[in-house]
């Protein structure tokens, strides 16, 4: 059996167990079989080393005491989520009732009211369990989004409101949920300094995905065993400082990109009028791609360890194309500099 | 060996085998497995056990390509194999006692 059937299997015979879990396995296991590949061993020998797919993943159910219930347990879900959508509906009933009755009383305030106003934050905490999540995906407005290590084993989130903020928090399938809404009509300015901020605190060796859109300011800081991550945000900078991550995709209009100390599987970073900002990353695949702003920095790794395709129309890079390297390295800007360096 | 003294046996081959330096999962077992046998599915548990346990700390890596990760020992984990000395010096006076209650 080759590796990609042997873990297609794997993965089938788990998948009871929560999905970061699944993740952490076949993430394991893929690297033992890569080590003793690269140690001599033919691909085969590796897997089959693992011993049978049946027998490991019976090994590793029994081992996993936080297994999802099968069918009983999803009768439960279905109840449950039911109610919650009954709830959810009473909720908005009166959401938008109370919406409707403070709509009708602000008639005859200016539309900007808010402008003036010194932004009454308050800070809020909502705690949520890690165990089983996969998956943590931001949906913001206008906030400074901070995402941290910390060590703890729950996921923590530190918020600043006011009335013209909606939070959604939900856990489910493996997935965190955090949905910000800003429903204030100042709501642009709010990519400023002092746009109110969003701290999301993931256990230190969170290993699941991460994805983030924001239209303000992301920041995500000192995750070392992220799996993919996803950021994307308008007219608003994102930087990575010290991660590492599966993959990495970042997309942003206007602004710049920063990665700082990232290591990943990939890295894809997009942005249009503004910089690209590279130090000591470390990554076998790397596509950086902006219009009219410069890319500079460091890779780590020799200038031979890469493959190099760079591309300006209207400036000079100080790299030259060049073939034979197992790292790729795709570098293009249109009318400004690219300089990046080599770390040994 | 019985398998609960094996088992305690290993978390600590385990910690020694990054007493004096990182390393990652296929190190660890060619480290380990000419003093005691372990596979890549015992050494899983017991990676996760000690992680938990906070006994050590990970770190991914890239190398050749793919994420290789790496596992450091915390002082906690140090601590745990100061205590490993001091649990054999009781289990060498229990084995005296049994030698010589064997002997008389």
């Amino acid at each position: 059996m080759d590796r990609d059937q042997f873990f297609r299997k794997l993965r089938r015979r788990i998948r009871s167990l929560p999905p970061d879990e699944v993740e952490r396995v076949v993430a394991y296991y893929g690297e033992m079989v890569a080590d003793k590949v690269e140690s001599g061993w033919t691909e085969r020998e590796a897997v089959a080393g693992l011993g049978g797919v049946d027998a490991l993943a019976q090994k590793i159910l029994e081992e996993n005491p936080n297994r999802r219930p099968r069918n009983p347990g999803r009768a439960v879900a279905v109840v449950a989520v039911s109610l919650c959508g009954i709830l959810l509906i009473v909720l908005a009933v009166g959401a938008i009732w109370t919406w409707a009755a403070v709509g009708t009383a602000k008639d005859g305030a200016p539309l900007f009211a808010g402008w003036g106003r010194a932004s009454a934050h308050e800070t809020k905490t909502y705690t949520a369990g890690a165990e089983g999540i996969g998956s943590v995906r931001i949906r913001a407005e206008y906030k400074r989004v901070q995402v941290e290590a910390a060590d703890s084993d729950k996921i923590e989130v530190e918020y600043e409101t006011n009335g013209d903020q909606t939070y959604d928090f939900s856990s489910g399938g493996g997935v965190f949920n955090l949905k910000n809404e800003d429903r204030g009509a100042r709501g642009w300015l709010g990519t400023k300094d002092d746009a109110p901020r969003i701290t999301v605190r993931l256990p230190e060796g969170y290993a699941g995905g991460l994805s983030v859109d924001n239209l303000g300011y992301t920041e995500i800081a000192g995750l070392r065993s992220l799996g993919e991550v996803e950021c994307n945000s308008d007219n608003a900078a994102i930087r990575i400082v010290d991660c590492s991550a599966q993959s990495v995709r970042i997309e942003t209009h206007n602004a710049a990109i920063d990665l700082d100390g990232l290591a990943a599987g990939r890295v894809s970073a997009d942005t249009t009028n503004a910089a690209i900002r590279i130090r000591s990353l470390d990554s076998p695949d790397v596509t950086l791609d902006t219009t009219n702003g410069l890319i500079a920095g460091s890779v780590r790794g020799a200038e031979e360890a890469y493959t190099v395709r760079s591309q300006t129309t209207n400036a000079v890079s100080n790299l030259s194309d060049r073939d034979g390297g197992d790292r790729k390295l795709t570098i293009r800007t249109t009318n400004a500099l690219i300089h990046v360096e080599f770390e040994e | 060996m019985d398998a609960q003294i094996k088992k305690g046996l290993l978390d600590v081959c385990v910690l020694a085998a990054l007493m004096q330096d990182d390393s990652y999962g296929y190190r660890i077992i060619r480290d380990v497995s000419p003093c005691v046998e372990i596979s890549e599915s015992t050494l899983y548990p017991i990676l996760k056990r000690l992680e938990a346990a906070g006994c050590l700390s990970t770190r991914c890596v890239v190398h050749s390509g793919r994420l290789r990760k790496y596992y450091h020992l915390t002082p906690l984990g140090r601590a745990r194999i100061r205590e490993f000395y001091r649990e054999w010096d009781e289990m060498v006076q229990i084995h005296d006692f049994i030698v010589r209650k064997g002997e008389a």
